[in-house]
């Protein structure tokens, strides 16, 4: 926006010496005003993935909304204005910020073979591949076709699906359909954002 | 408001005048003006005492005590004269020599105005200096700071009200917003506003922009420095609007109405950036 002479603050030509319109001097507060770090923040709502409560959080981040950089999480603290928690955090949900920034986050798959004591790092398309073997040769071994009285079951009784807190609905609406389609009946979820 | 209110914003304005040299002209005229209204507010207190508790059905601004109030503008006027600014000294000047009919005008016009629309930043230098709005303007903010211990005397009579969703401006004048305010609630922190005439406090939207109900996160941000960390700079950037709060989470020390004067840096670095203040303050910043 550029300076029109609707601006209020009036900056008087004489000696160069700035002043609001009522006559207080401004020179002081500009020349302090080149010693403030001035950074912008930004608040963003969100819910506390955690638990089935649902709580509101406000995240902070800091960032100049320049393509050239990534906004960075500084604070979060409970939204005062949910319904849920009125500002109020569990000791867990205070501990968000570490669930982002915590440089022990796991941003991989990990895998634990059988008999090992250790998870080992694996890539997302091993990962996928290994699912869809397992889940194809579980599903094959397990499938009930008719139950004991020679009635039509087609269920799937060897795999179960439980899905995340912070899933949504459109997401969970998704995996039941996928799982149904495979015939599971063990499935929980914690539909609730 | 007990006239313990008055003294603690006396008190950190005398504060602030040694920590924050840069607003030291400001915070001194302002600590005589607060002490002229404290002591306005004392008269009115007294002179009020046997009047019932106030029910306002309508606007706290639908009664006017020109009786109570006429006989304080003269040395009201003459204060300002001996301690502002030249621009407003005139100003006060000007009114004073006016006498009791122009002071009722004045004082009338503002109290019963838009308060939307009086003391509008925009186009206020224009009017400011022009002949004949800047008249109007001037009086404005003189009857504008002469009401406030009144405006704060009758919302301190209400009881407390409730009320439904979040207003951009006073539930119980109608004015707008002066100052932000962050008080802890939970693991955060509740924001409410306080109005620029009654200095009545309603809880507020966090996100959420008092100017055009802006609610969007992306266009809703705000600006601090480290070196003033309890005062940010709420802006938004649908309407380029911005107004102060202050975080009494992290200075609790802090009076908003006082620190909002005090930090006129922040005012300069909003208004380079495009920012335009929701609502002057009694520095013109």
């Amino acid at each position: 926006m550029q300076t029109s002479r609707r601006d209020f603050f009036k900056v008087a030509a004489v000696g160069g010496v700035a002043a609001t319109i009522f006559g207080f001097d401004l020179k002081p507060a500009y020349a302090q005003l080149k010693e403030l770090k001035i950074a912008r923040a930004a608040e963003t709502r969100s819910t506390c993935p955690y638990c089935a409560v649902g709580c509101g959080v406000l995240i902070y981040t800091i960032g100049d909304k320049a393509k050239n950089v990534t906004p960075q999480v500084i604070h979060v603290e409970g939204d005062p204005d949910h319904p849920t928690n009125r500002g109020t955090l569990c000791p867990k949900g205070s501990s968000l910020e570490q669930d982002m920034l915590n440089p022990r986050r796991l941003t991989k798959p990990q895998v634990r073979r059988p008999g090992a004591t250790d998870w080992q790092d694996i890539s997302w398309d091993q990962a996928l591949d290994e699912i869809a073997r397992w889940t194809k040769k579980t599903r094959d071994a397990t499938f009930v076709e008719k139950d004991a009285k020679g009635l039509p079951a087609n269920r799937c009784e060897g795999i179960s699906f439980i899905g995340g807190c912070t899933d949504t609905n459109e997401f969970n609406y998704l995996v039941v359909k996928a799982m149904r389609s495979l015939g599971l009946v063990y499935l929980e979820n914690q539909a609730r954002v | 408001m007990i006239q313990l209110e008055w003294d603690r914003r006396i008190r950190r304005a005398n504060e602030l005048t040694s920590s924050y040299p840069f607003a030291a002209e400001g915070l001194r005229y302002y600590s005589r003006v607060a002490t002229f209204q404290r002591s306005l507010y004392a008269d009115i207190q007294q002179a009020l005492a046997d009047s019932p508790a106030g029910e306002f059905t309508g606007s706290l601004r639908d009664e006017l005590d020109l009786f109570l109030l006429l006989p304080n503008f003269s040395r009201y006027l003459s204060l300002i004269e001996q301690i502002a600014p030249a621009p407003l000294a005139q100003a006060a000047a000007g009114l004073a020599r006016k006498g009791t009919p122009g002071w009722q005008h004045a004082i009338e016009d503002f109290w019963h105005g838009d308060l939307e629309t009086a003391l509008a930043v925009g186009g206020m230098d224009e009017e400011w200096e022009g002949a004949a709005g800047g008249a109007k303007a001037r009086e404005q903010l003189l009857a504008w700071i002469f009401l406030q211990p009144y405006a704060e005397y009758l919302a301190d009579q209400c009881e407390n009200t409730i009320v439904d969703g979040a207003p951009s401006t006073c539930p119980l004048c109608g004015g707008k917003p002066m100052v932000g305010v962050l008080r802890s609630e939970g693991d955060g922190a509740k924001k409410s506003l306080i109005c620029m005439l009654c200095a009545h406090e309603w809880g507020f939207r966090r996100i959420y922009c008092p100017a055009c109900g802006e609610e969007r996160e992306p266009q809703m941000a705000f600006y601090s420095a480290p070196e003033i960390a309890h005062v940010r700079v709420d802006v938004c950037d649908t309407c380029h609007t911005y107004l102060k709060s202050i975080d009494l989470t992290k200075t609790g020390l802090a009076v908003p109405v006082v620190d909002e004067l005090a930090t006129i840096p922040l005012d300069l670095w909003a208004r380079e950036h495009g920012y335009e203040k929701l609502q002057i303050n009694l520095l013109g910043t």
